[in-house]
């Protein structure tokens, strides 16, 4: 159960990067047309990417401590 | 500019791909979802950047930058889901020349390349890769090529001269064998290392205090040569 939360933990951050790529590339791309919509729409997903990785962190603090026992 | 992402995750192959093209529209991007497919295409691209992955299929990330480093410097980032202390150090200890803990945002990302690539082009420590090499005893003058040693000036042919400056130009790193004959002998060149043993035993001669116990132009067996500046040279 251990290994496999760990490998949870692990594979998590993966598609965590990707997205988080992803919306730090969106916030970048910003041009001056961009409507209040649009800039809604990116700074969630922004705000809910750290989230995840507030998680993910949490996640693997945990594995880590039951590594160590 | 020519990079190589080695990752088996396509979901992140696209955000690397998509932040590399954001800033850089012309760079070439190759892809390996293994490490035995990213250690080939190492081996057969003139790169000028590498994000490895730790975890690949096959053979590991870290064991494709050892094998790498046998015979290349290009930069390697580290890219890695584990962020503890000791796979960073272990990256790190094995050549890479910086690492990446998932998740990064594009920024950071463009932030780390440009410091590595910013390091990898600067001239290495002790050498004036533009101008001159001086050390109170060797003295290169590139731009005259002219060589002294000891005061006294020192002829060289071509080949010798080629020879010393392609390793100089590298000091500190190991020149691969058919790395160093393909850029002093011409591009078709690269399994004669019976003209290297030659010619470094020539140059030994003409720059070395004692040849026999060389201190500047040193052999790493099965791989090639490297120039080691004196802690005494001038930049």
């Amino acid at each position: 159960m251990d290994g496999e939360l760990s490998t949870i933990s692990h594979d998590l951050r993966t598609p965590l990067a990707a997205l988080k790529m992803a919306a730090s590339l969106l916030a970048a791309r910003r041009r001056p047309e961009t409507d209040a919509d649009e800039e809604r729409i990116i700074a969630s997903l922004q705000r809910n990417v750290a989230r995840l990785e507030s998680i993910a962190d949490r996640l693997a603090a945990l594995v880590e401590r039951e590594r160590v026992g | 500019m020519v990079v190589l992402i080695a990752e088996d995750e396509p979901g992140m192959v696209e955000a690397l791909d998509l932040s590399l093209r954001f800033h850089w529209p012309d760079c070439e991007l190759i892809v390996a979802p293994d490490g035995t497919q990213a250690l080939e295409l190492a081996g057969a691209r003139e790169l000028d950047l590498i994000l490895l992955d730790i975890g690949l299929p096959g053979l590991d990330g870290y064991e494709v930058l050892r094998q790498v480093r046998r015979t290349s410097q290009v930069p390697v980032i580290m890219v890695s889901g584990r962020g503890d202390e000791l796979d960073k150090v272990r990256g790190l200890e094995l050549g890479a020349d910086d690492y990446l803990s998932k998740p990064f945002g594009h920024l950071e990302l463009l932030a780390r390349i440009k410091a590595v690539l910013r390091r990898a082009s600067l001239p290495p420590p002790g050498v004036d890769g533009a101008t001159s090499y001086y050390d109170g005893y060797l003295g290169i003058d590139f731009a005259g090529r002219r060589v002294t040693v000891a005061g006294g000036h020192v002829y060289l042919t071509p080949h010798e001269y080629g020879l010393l400056h392609q390793l100089v130009s590298s000091a500190g790193r190991t020149m691969p064998h058919h790395v160093l004959l393909a850029k002093v002998w011409g591009a078709h060149y690269g399994t004669e290392r019976g003209y290297l043993r030659v010619y470094m035993r020539r140059l030994r001669e003409k720059i070395e205090r004692n040849p026999a116990d060389p201190q500047y132009l040193l052999a790493d067996r099965a791989i090639g040569y490297r120039f080691q500046p004196s802690p005494f040279a001038r930049r």
